[in-house]
C-alpha cells in the first residue's frame, strides 16, 4: 500500500536522527570524561557561535518573507471580478503556506546540519575512524 | 536505437583534453578528472570540493546512501566550520587507495596537470573553506603549486562569471548561477590549462551538435538522470576540416543548469512556467567564442532532473554523493565503472579520441 511508505520512510529517517543523537551525546560524553583541551574547547565555541550566525541570518530572511507576504496580503489590487478575488485570495493563503513550508525546513535543514558536523567534529576529536564500514 | 542524425561524430584531435564545471558540475569534474586522469592535461573547478568527500563521515545515518547525501549537504557545501568542512589528507589517501584498487587511473598523471580552483568570497551555496580543501587536496597529491591557479577574493556569490551586463548581479546566489562580473571565467580556465590563447571570436562559425546520450549510457538510464542530448560545439576551422583540434574541453554544468531543466513547485515539475535559462550554460558563458579561435571543441554532457524516479534528483546535479549507484551499502559513483563517469568518458573517446 503507497501510504505506508510515509510511516516506513518516516521511522527509518528518525531512527538515524535517534541513532545520530544517540552516538553524539554518547562521543560528547566520552569528550567531556577524557578531558578537553584550549583548543578543542576554542573550536567548540567556534562551531556555536557559526550555528548562532546561522540561524540569525534565517530569521533575518524569515522577517523579509513575512514583510513580502503583508505587503501583498494588505490590498486586493486588480480583484475586480469573482475570478480575480478567487485567486488573490487563494495566492495569500498559497503564499503563507509555502511560507512556513519554506521557514520549516530551512530550520530542520539547520539542525541537521548542526548535528552531522558536530557529529563529524566530535568522532574525529575522539580518533574515531570515519571510513571503516561502508555498509 | 539513437536516431542516426543525433550521433555524436568524431574529429582527430591532439588528445589535449581537459574538463571544467561549476557547483556540482565542479565535484564531478574533480571524479572524472581522477577517474580519467591519463587524458586529461587539466581541470577548471569553480565551486567544487574534493573527491569523495561525500563519504567524509560515515557516522551520519546507518545507510551509507543517507550518510552520503548528509556528508555532501553538510560538510561538502554548508560546514558549520573550516574544522567541519572534509579533510584534504583524509580524501588524498583515499584516492590512493582508490586508484590502487585500479577504479581510476594512477595518481601520477596528475604531476603535469594544470589547475584552476575558484570559490567566490560570498558564495552561500558551497563554503569557500570547502573549496580551499579541494585545492590542498590536489596539492597533497603531487599537483606543483606552479601549475595552480587559486583564486578566493572575487566578491562573487555562488556562479559562473561572465562579461555578459544581463546576467545576475555578482555577488548573488540564486538560479541560473550565471553572475556578471566584467570578465569572462571561461576563458580564464582555459588560458590557465592551455597557456597563452588566441583572442576569442566576436561571431562563430562553427557548428553545434545536438546528440543522443543514450547510446553512451547503457541500460541503467533509470538511475543515471542524464537527459536525452547531449551538445557540443564544433569550432569552424575544425568543422570545416581546416585544422586538426588541438582536444576536448568538456563543460559540465551545475545544478538546476541543464537545457531540461524543471521547476519542482511542491514536489510537481512546473511545466507551464519553465524557468527561461534553457541552454544558457551552453551559448552564453563563452566557452565557445574562445574555443572557436583556439582549436578547441566544446562538449557539454547533460543531467536532467526528477523527483520521483531512482535516482530522486530533482535539480538535475551530477552524481558526486552516490544516487546513481544501485547498491545503496556500497554506492559507486566516483570511478571509471560509474553510470555518469563511463557514459561522458565514452562521448570523450567519441568526439575526440
Amino acid at each position: 500500500m503507497p501510504m505506508s511508505d510515509h510511516v516506513i520512510k518516516a521511522g527509518e529517517i528518525h531512527r538515524a536522527w535517534a541513532l545520530r543523537a544517540f552516538s553524539n551525546a554518547a562521543n560528547t560524553a566520552q569528550l567531556f570524561a577524557q578531558g578537553m583541551d584550549q583548543k578543542t574547547r576554542d573550536e567548540l565555541v567556534h562551531m556555536g557561535e557559526a550555528a548562532w550566525t546561522r540561524l540569525r541570518t534565517l530569521r533575518e530572511n524569515w522577517i523579509k518573507d513575512w514583510a513580502g507576504w503583508l505587503d501583498y496580503a494588505s490590498e486586493l489590487k486588480g480583484a475586480n471580478t469573482m475570478s480575480k478575488l478567487a485567486e488573490r485570495e487563494g495566492n495569500i493563503f498559497g503564499q503563507a503556506a509555502q511560507i512556513l513550508c519554506s521557514q520549516a525546513t530551512d530550520l530542520v535543514g539547520l539542525q541537521e546540519n548542526i548535528a552531522v558536523d558536530y557529529g563529524y567534529w566530535v568522532s574525529e576529536k575522539l580518533g574515531k575512524s570515519n571510513w571503516v564500514s561502508r555498509s | 536505437m539513437p536516431d542516426a542524425d543525433l550521433q555524436l561524430p568524431s574529429f582527430e584531435t591532439e588528445k589535449q583534453h581537459s574538463i571544467s564545471g561549476l557547483s556540482s558540475g565542479a565535484f564531478m569534474t574533480v571524479q572524472l578528472h581522477l577517474a580519467h586522469s591519463a587524458c586529461f592535461v587539466g581541470a577548471g573547478v569553480v565551486a567544487g570540493g574534493p573527491y569523495r568527500c561525500a563519504e567524509s563521515f560515515r557516522g551520519a545515518a546507518p545507510d551509507a546512501e543517507d550518510a552520503f547525501s548528509l556528508g555532501a549537504l553538510y560538510i561538502c557545501m554548508t560546514p558549520l566550520t573550516p574544522r567541519t568542512a572534509p579533510s584534504a589528507l583524509r580524501l588524498a589517501g583515499l584516492a590512493r587507495d582508490t586508484a590502487s584498487a585500479n577504479l581510476i587511473d594512477p595518481l601520477e598523471n596528475l604531476a603535469d596537470d594544470r589547475l584552476y580552483i575558484f570559490t567566490g568570497s560570498e558564495d552561500k551555496v558551497v563554503d569557500s573553506s570547502v573549496v580551499k580543501t579541494t585545492l590542498e587536496f590536489y596539492r597533497l597529491l603531487g599537483v606543483p603549486e606552479k601549475n595552480i591557479r587559486f583564486i578566493n577574493d572575487v566578491p562573487a556569490g555562488h556562479s559562473i562569471i561572465t562579461d555578459n551586463v544581463t546576467d545576475s548581479p555578482l555577488a548573488t546566489n540564486q538560479p541560473p548561477y550565471i553572475n556578471y562580473g566584467r570578465f569572462w571565467q571561461s576563458h580564464d580556465i582555459l588560458e590557465h590549462i592551455y597557456g597563452d590563447l588566441n583572442p576569442p571570436a566576436s561571431m562563430l562559425s562553427g557548428r553545434f551538435i545536438r546528440f543522443e546520450q543514450r547510446g553512451f549510457i547503457g541500460d541503467e538510464t533509470a538511475y543515471a538522470s542524464m537527459a536525452p542530448y547531449g551538445y557540443a560545439y564544433i569550432p569552424g576551422p575544425v568543422a570545416r576540416g581546416e585544422v586538426k583540434a588541438r582536444g576536448v574541453h568538456i563543460a559540465m554544468h551545475g545544478c538546476k543548469q541543464g537545457y531540461s531543466y524543471v521547476n519542482y513547485v511542491l514536489g510537481k515539475p512546473d511545466i507551464a512556467n519553465q524557468p527561461p535559462y534553457g541552454a544558457r550554460y551552453i551559448n552564453s558563458t563563452g566557452y565557445n567564442e574562445i574555443a572557436e579561435t583556439n582549436r578547441l571543441i566544446i562538449l557539454y554532457p547533460q543531467a536532467t532532473g526528477d523527483d520521483d524516479n531512482e535516482a530522486q534528483n530533482p535539480d538535475g546535479c551530477w552524481d558526486w554523493w552516490g544516487y546513481s549507484a544501485k547498491n545503496q551499502k556500497n554506492p559507486d559513483y566516483y570511478s571509471k565503472n560509474a553510470v555518469q563517469i563511463a557514459a561522458i568518458h565514452r562521448m570523450l573517446k567519441r568526439l575526440g579520441g
